[in-house]
């Protein structure tokens, strides 16, 4: 059947995105006995839909998170690539602390940017590492010898803990979570609010699937769906164009 | 004619060379004011000022906390402003992006680089910014993100090594590589030579997906727990009554229904809502740099300038996108600086300012000749407080739907014409900054009508109009 041509004109969603081709084979099932606040590791596609329909609607990295309870609550260890144009590769790689907390809170880390391609001639390298920490509202990150301090209204947490602690949330009415979000552990953005928003039973590839969904927006975001299944586990995130497709076949992307 | 010698892209530069003097003359292109010639340049420290040049793709002027917008939070731009002088009227040579972007690059008129559509190269006997300091400077020219002369998103930038091109077509993901690339070169870099560092973020653009996804209007609204944080619709949300068939046909173009009763009230809001988000986005990143900027001990032998290709429609007039000449498309945020020579929270709004001025600017402040037949001026002097303007007007050039416009900016009043539509367009400025009430037609107005229509007549007569291009893409017939 040929591909519909033309704007896609709604947000995206399982239903949307199946219809898109970014969903065709049913979500993973969660192994038995998935505890979120145990150890596990998750892979997820990262999708992004231009806006038409029939173009430009591709498969641009991967992330992997990884969880280890602890004796201070657990590690978050993070890798992800994000694919640029002609061939180079973005690196971010984070090792994280965190408190196992609503938000999973992170207390203190190490980030790592790289850019894997071509390395231009004469040109220094774009690689660098930072380690950071928060702790009552204070902010430090650090590199290459100096340290930036700043403070952030609390609580925070980061993007990354959240595909953490969104899993550990009850699916039950509640009241929402407000919060800033260190994006990346990099960047800092206030005003985020997220509560849970119901089971939804939606179109998954060839199937239909029995999902809960929270929504989360707030500044410098756009409006964030947190997908998870009765287990509680991860399978979907929308935000905007961008998606995080539950995908362990994405583990190649990370090699 | 001179073509512009092919280079691999390295902009290694290939000679160590000395910066040129005082007191030599460029040719003027403009009828009025000074020659353009070498200034001394602004010693920082051991070499002229490092230059760091952020651009942003679709950003409204009015998009700035520290500058009065009340529906955003932009700490990384809020920080600029307050280092350095904001330029209320400046204007693209093109509200488009590869057009704009070949002024911004330049200093000519989008007419005279062939790029008056999108995906077009320069034409090849002009060189772009990094061409010249390759060839007289020892900067290290280097460039980052969306380039869309004619590529988008590649490694392929004459004049410049490519740090990284970016992702392609998602500013929400690749802005954060840009960034993170300008950081890496900043932390790693030697200081035996200065740089000029072009990064070049997608962001707001990503606005076009959002504008796709988003045509459809659910009867409850997208997310009615944000009824209330809604901003409201802008002042000058109607069309105007008369306006060019051309600019009629891109308003209904520009996702068909929207002006047809299918986009409620609250939608258009809504529209508005996550535009400022996106803003928010790459400001994020911008914060990012000035602070890896900072943290590498370079924010004060550095000049930034930060601007963008053209604005956004943003529900003024009921428009979206860009490729008009309503001030929400035309005129761009423009902020300079260099602290120690550039005042330090500055606020102009009475100094016309143009796209093309970005060249001679940096050129002036590193201390060499422009390239030739520069068609804008260098804001030096009155960042120095030596002159009230750069320029009496500026104009910008448009070609949408298969016609042409032009605009002209007086200080005062604003004219815009379709080249074959009858309809003109002048604009008190001051009285009418919504351009909401056309004054073509008004007697009291016919001697700036008249004046404004020669200023572009001499304007143009001194353009050079880009080898080969079509005749249905040259303003004047000959």
């Amino acid at each position: 059947m040929a591909k519909q041509k033309g704007p896609v004109t709604c947000p995206l969603d399982p239903t949307v995105l199946t219809e898109l081709g970014a969903l065709k084979a049913a979500p993973p099932p969660s192994p038995d006995g998935f505890d979120p606040a145990g150890a596990w590791t998750a892979v997820y596609r990262i999708w992004t839909c231009y806006g038409h329909r029939d173009r430009g609607n591709q498969t641009m990295g991967a992330l992997r998170l990884e969880r280890r309870p602890d004796a201070d609550g657990h590690r978050l260890a993070v890798r992800q690539v994000f694919h640029q144009s002609e061939g180079k590769r973005h690196w971010l790689e984070a090792d994280v602390r965190c408190r196992t907390d609503a938000l999973g809170t992170p207390q203190a880390w190490t980030l790592a940017s790289r850019f894997d391609g071509d390395h231009m001639e004469g040109l220094p390298p774009m690689a660098f590492e930072a380690s950071g920490r928060i702790a009552g509202g204070a902010w430090e990150s650090s590199s290459g010898g100096r340290t930036l301090r700043r403070t952030v209204p609390e609580p925070a947490t980061a993007d990354w803990c959240l595909f953490e602690a969104v899993q550990r949330l009850p699916l039950t009415p509640a009241d929402p979570l407000r919060f800033t979000v260190l994006e990346g552990l990099g960047v800092a953005k206030a005003d985020h609010l997220l509560a849970y928003d119901g089971p939804h039973e939606v179109t998954w590839g060839p199937t239909t699937v029995a999902l809960h969904r929270f929504r989360h927006h707030g500044r410098g975001v756009y409006p964030y769906e947190w997908w998870v299944d009765g287990s509680h586990r991860l399978v979907l995130v929308v935000t905007g164009p961008r998606t995080y497709i539950l995908d362990p076949k994405a583990e190649g992307l990370l090699a | 004619m001179r073509e512009y010698p092919k280079d691999r892209g390295d902009g290694g530069g290939m000679t160590r060379r000395g910066f040129l003097g005082a007191g030599l003359a460029a040719s003027a292109a403009l009828a009025t004011g000074p020659a353009l010639r070498a200034a001394p340049a602004v010693h920082t420290g051991k070499h002229g000022p490092n230059v760091l040049l952020i651009m942003t793709d679709q950003q409204h002027l009015e998009t700035i906390s520290a500058r009065g917008c009340a529906h955003v939070a932009t700490p990384g731009l809020d920080g600029l402003c307050g280092r350095g002088t904001t330029f209320r009227c400046s204007y693209s040579g093109h509200p488009l992006c590869s057009p704009g972007r070949s002024s911004l690059w330049t200093g000519r008129m989008p007419s005279e680089t062939g790029v008056v559509q999108n995906g077009r190269p320069i034409h090849k006997s002009i060189p772009n910014i990094g061409q010249w300091f390759r060839d007289r400077t020892d900067y290290e020219t280097v460039y980052v993100g969306k380039w869309h002369l004619p590529r988008s998103f590649t490694h392929t930038v004459p004049g410049f090594a490519t740090l990284t091109p970016g992702v392609s077509g998602q500013g929400n993901l690749g802005d954060t590589s840009t960034a993170l690339a300008c950081e890496g070169y900043l932390r790693n870099r030697s200081a035996d030579r200065p740089f000029l560092m072009v990064a070049s973020f997608f962001q707001p653009h990503d606005i076009c997906q959002w504008l796709r996804l988003n045509q459809s209007v659910p009867p409850e609204g997208r997310y009615p727990s944000l009824a209330d944080a809604l901003p409201p619709l802008p002042a000058n949300f109607a069309a105007n009554a008369a306006e060019a068939d051309a600019l009629c046909r891109q308003r209904d173009g520009d996702e068909p229904g929207k002006n047809k009763g299918q986009w409620t009230p609250d939608h258009w809001r809504y529209y508005r809502w996550s535009y400022y988000r996106h803003i928010e986005m790459v400001d994020a990143e911008i914060g990012r740099l000035l602070a890896a900027l900072d943290a590498t001990g370079r924010t004060g032998d550095t000049l930034v300038v930060f601007t963008s290709d053209h604005g956004e429609g943003l529900a003024h007039h009921q428009m979206v996108r860009k490729n008009f000449l309503y001030d929400e498309a035309a005129r761009v945020p423009l902020i300079v600086s260099l602290p120690g020579h550039v005042p330090a929270g500055g606020d102009d709004a009475r100094s016309l300012a143009s796209g093309v001025d970005v060249v001679p600017t940096v050129c002036d402040y590193v201390g060499i000749k422009p390239p030739p037949h520069q068609r804008g001026r260098s804001l030096r002097p009155v960042l120095e407080g030596k002159a009230r303007q750069a320029s009496p007007f500026v104009v910008s050039e448009v070609t949408s739907r298969g016609a042409l416009a032009r605009m002209v900016r007086s200080p005062r009043y604003k004219y815009i014409t379709y080249k074959g539509d009858p309809v003109e367009q002048v604009f008190d400025m001051q009285a009418d900054p919504g351009e909401t009430r056309n004054l073509a037609g008004a007697s009291q107005a016919a001697s700036v009508l008249a004046d404004h229509r020669r200023m572009l007549a001499e304007w143009e007569q001194r353009l050079t109009p880009a080898p080969g291009l079509p005749a249905k893409e040259r303003w004047r017939s000959a």
